[in-house]
């Protein structure tokens, strides 16, 4: 039981601050994109120097998401060996082609975007960009679908004691794949939009680089409020498609423990599992059921009818998830802010509001970490939604010695990279985008 | 037939993603195990810059075929990376030291030296530590059930990983020392290649007496003989066109392409060799995914090896001259 724990919290804690890396990486490749489109439309150098500032920076995330990202699929051997052995030839058949479709296009196209802009034209340094921009989305396509496929399973049968394929196709594109991934792409451009937006009111606000600052924040800031908005649409479309497939997690996800009719959608709530009640529950009556079906008198199926031991944890993800949604709601207020802000030509004056704005960095990261913790607690017990229990995935022969000492290095080796990270690009950020721009 | 087909396109198709990444990164690694020898900061500086577009892409190769493995040999990942945990995680941790230091040697001038020490210490961590486990297989690993390897250290221990790392790590070394000739093909390195050259030959006779030593089965093979001809070849000829700007590099790869022949045909038709013989090795028809999953990873495999090669070549062109 220790060696299954120190093997989930192993695996959270890579996973969790590995994550911080890709989103970050596609959000960045995105603007990197606009503006050498920009670029080579409009042939102003200053996009030009916002590109190349976002370059630098992606520079420093690639490395760390793949220094952190390297240990990901061989921890599925060394510390889940009974889940790969069992399930291999479907989520390494999806691994295999993410390396060899994503990783290599955005491995070598980054080596041109980092250091070849003295070496190619204007034009082929652009396909450059949109093809690191295309391996990272692919890269991001292909991890979601294996995690997807986790959650939903499909296209696989079982055979003499393993799961064999019975279509490539309905296994990559099951029931959650495509909804999961537009949430997921949509959250990390909100997260490297709110990041380039907060970098360039910094300087607006010191009124240091200003033209550079205001191109940057009149792009950055309608993504973000197209991104943050999004959200809840994509949101709620992802919920309906739970609520179908892993029912459970959803009715843990609103806080329904017992089967009622007409139910409502709480904004928040202190759930108590142990008495399967929500404490100081606030909501709307009736919305849930109305999102649910249409139909506001609808009945909507608490936990209480699924057995005890196929609950996920519902303190945890009702908390998480809530906290993600209140979260959302706070970057679509930001963002809208400075949509009006900009729209009456007071972005780049608004002191207050360019102040505020570096601050908020941080929010879409916590509601990525939380949104993802609600979707992997909300699993369990499954590793494999209904086909395999977590308990039964980890490796047996792993001493406790080991797995702890792996533990503590992981956890100490990833917090480096992530502060090492965060250090580097707040040198580059404060030395500023080159020459006089 | 159709599926000891696949599962042998499989087999192969990993072996050729690892050769890939030992031709590839092998000769990051070694320009990264070449560093310590620099004689001031700036030539480690022109060391790294010459492999820093590309460590990245090459390390790929090596994502690759653990993908891949993972897909069609389910139970050779499952076994091996659990078996090998402590290991596999100083592996990555090396992997990991080795990149980040690469990059971070740009973005931190004040430390530079100490983040070229780290790329060296890393890149010499990957070698060996990836040299030992691959020399563990070949000799054969202590089963004692049903996919279920021993637990007691000392069943691993042997003489082959020993000399199979020490022959590897400096074939490695000269991988890295005859790339650095095509960006830097002047005299001063040239001298330094001959200086290390019958290194790598003793290396190579090394190899071959203890293949025949500990693993004369093999030898019967006529791939894994082969193979041993191109690897001395390319040993041989590597010497001979040392002035000619990249022929010797050329010929290094010759030489891992040739040592990758004898580690493929040696372990075929197994994939985790047992120690003594037993009956409990993983073999081919034992370990590998059914049907349904090999067929698409051949296929995709075969495909976007030539795509990968000719993209990664242009940016290969892209930089022949070098980086600032």
């Amino acid at each position: 039981m220790t060696e299954l724990m120190l093997s989930r919290m192993q695996f959270g804690v890579s996973i969790g601050l590995h994550y911080l890396f890709p989103i970050t990486t596609l959000g960045l490749t995105l603007f990197i994109v606009i503006f050498e489109t920009l670029f080579i439309t409009k042939r102003l150098e200053q996009y030009r120097a916002i590109s190349i500032f976002l370059v630098k920076m992606l520079g420093l995330v690639f490395v760390g998401g793949v220094a952190t990202g390297l240990l990901m699929p061989l921890s599925m051997g060394t510390n889940w060996s009974r889940f790969s052995i069992f399930a291999g030839s479907i989520v390494g058949a999806i691994i295999a082609v993410e390396a060899i479709t994503a990783f290599a296009l955005e491995s070598a196209f980054i080596a041109i975007l980092l250091f070849g802009r003295e070496r190619v034209s204007p034009r082929v340094y652009w396909v450059s960009a949109v093809l690191v921009f295309v391996g990272a989305h692919l890269s991001g396509f292909w991890i979601v679908a294996a995690n997807s496929w986790l959650q939903t399973p499909a296209g696989f049968a079982v055979e003499e004691g393993r799961l064999a394929l019975t279509s490539y196709g309905q296994a990559l594109f099951n029931h959650s794949t495509l909804i999961r991934f537009a949430h997921v792409v949509t959250a990390a451009w909100l997260t490297g939009a709110l990041l380039v937006a907060g970098i360039a009111a910094y300087y607006a606000a010191r009124a240091r680089h200003a033209a550079f600052a205001g191109k940057l924040l009149s792009v950055a800031v309608p993504i973000a409020l197209v991104a943050a908005l999004a959200q809840p649409v994509l949101g709620h479309f992802h919920i309906l498609e739970v609520l179908r497939h892993n029912p459970e997690k959803d009715a843990a996800y609103e806080g329904i423990f017992k089967s009622v009719n007409g139910a409502p959608l709480l904004a928040f709530g202190i759930p108590d599992e142990k008495n399967q009640v929500i404490h100081l529950a606030v909501g709307a009556p009736y919305l849930l059921s109305l999102l649910e079906s249409g139909d506001p008198f609808s009945r909507v199926t608490g936990l209480e009818e699924f057995p005890r031991e196929t609950w996920p944890p519902a303190n945890v993800i009702f908390t998480t998830f809530h906290l993600m949604i209140l979260l959302s709601v706070a970057m679509i207020a930001v963002a809208l802010v400075g949509v009006i802000l900009m729209w009456r030509k007071k972005l780049t004056t608004a002191r207050w509001y360019l102040l505020l704005l570096p601050w908020m960095i941080p929010l879409p990261y916590l509601a990525n970490e939380l949104g993802w913790i609600g979707a992997e607690i909300g699993r369990q017990p499954w590793l494999i939604y209904g086909v395999l229990r977590t308990s039964d995935a980890s490796t047996t022969t792993l001493p406790v010695w080991q797995l702890s000492l792996t533990l503590v290095g992981i956890t100490l080796i990833y917090s480096a990279i992530v502060v090492v990270t965060f250090v580097f690009l707040k040198r580059l950020v404060l030395k500023g985008p080159p020459s006089t721009v | 037939m159709d599926l000891h087909f696949y599962q042998t396109c499989s087999f192969i198709l990993i072996m050729v993603f690892l050769g890939m990444f030992s031709m590839l990164d092998g000769f990051d690694l070694g320009v990264g195990m070449l560093l310590p020898f620099a004689k001031d900061k700036d030539e480690a500086g022109r060391l790294v810059s010459m492999i820093s577009p590309f460590w990245d892409g090459n390390e790929v190769w090596l994502i690759t075929a653990a993908g891949f493995a993972f897909a069609a040999f389910p139970a050779v990942y499952g076994l091996l990376l659990s078996s090998f945990y402590l290991p596999i995680m100083a592996f990555v941790a090396a992997l990991v030291m080795r990149g980040l230091a690469l990059d971070y040697s740009y973005h931190d001038l004040a430390h530079q030296r100490m983040w070229q020490r780290l790329a060296a210490g890393g890149s010499y961590g990957v070698t060996i530590l990836g040299l030992l486990t691959l020399g563990t297989i070949l000799q054969g690993l202590p089963f004692v059930g049903p996919g279920l390897l021993s637990q007691t250290f000392s069943d691993y221990v042997g003489v082959f990983p020993i000399l199979f790392c020490l022959a590897g790590t400096v074939f490695v070394i000269w991988q890295g020392m005859t790339y650095t000739l095509i960006r830097d093909p002047s005299g001063v390195r040239q001298a330094m290649a001959k200086r290390i050259w019958p290194a790598v030959v003793a290396a190579g006779m090394l190899l071959m007496a203890a293949w025949g030593v500990y693993l004369p089965q093999a030898l019967g093979k006529p791939i894994a003989l082969m193979g041993g001809v191109l690897c001395a070849m390319g040993i041989v000829a590597g010497r001979l066109t040392l002035e000619r700007k990249g022929w010797a590099f050329y010929f290094s790869c010759v030489s891992m392409a040739g040592l990758w022949m004898l580690i493929a045909a040696s372990l075929y038709p197994d994939v985790l060799p047992a120690r003594h013989p037993s009956g409990l090795s993983l073999t081919l028809g034992s370990a590998a995914a059914p049907l349904s999953t090999l067929k698409p990873m051949v296929l995709i495999g075969s495909f976007l090896i030539p795509v990968i090669l000719v993209y990664t070549g242009f940016t290969y062109r892209v930089f022949r001259k070098g980086v600032q």
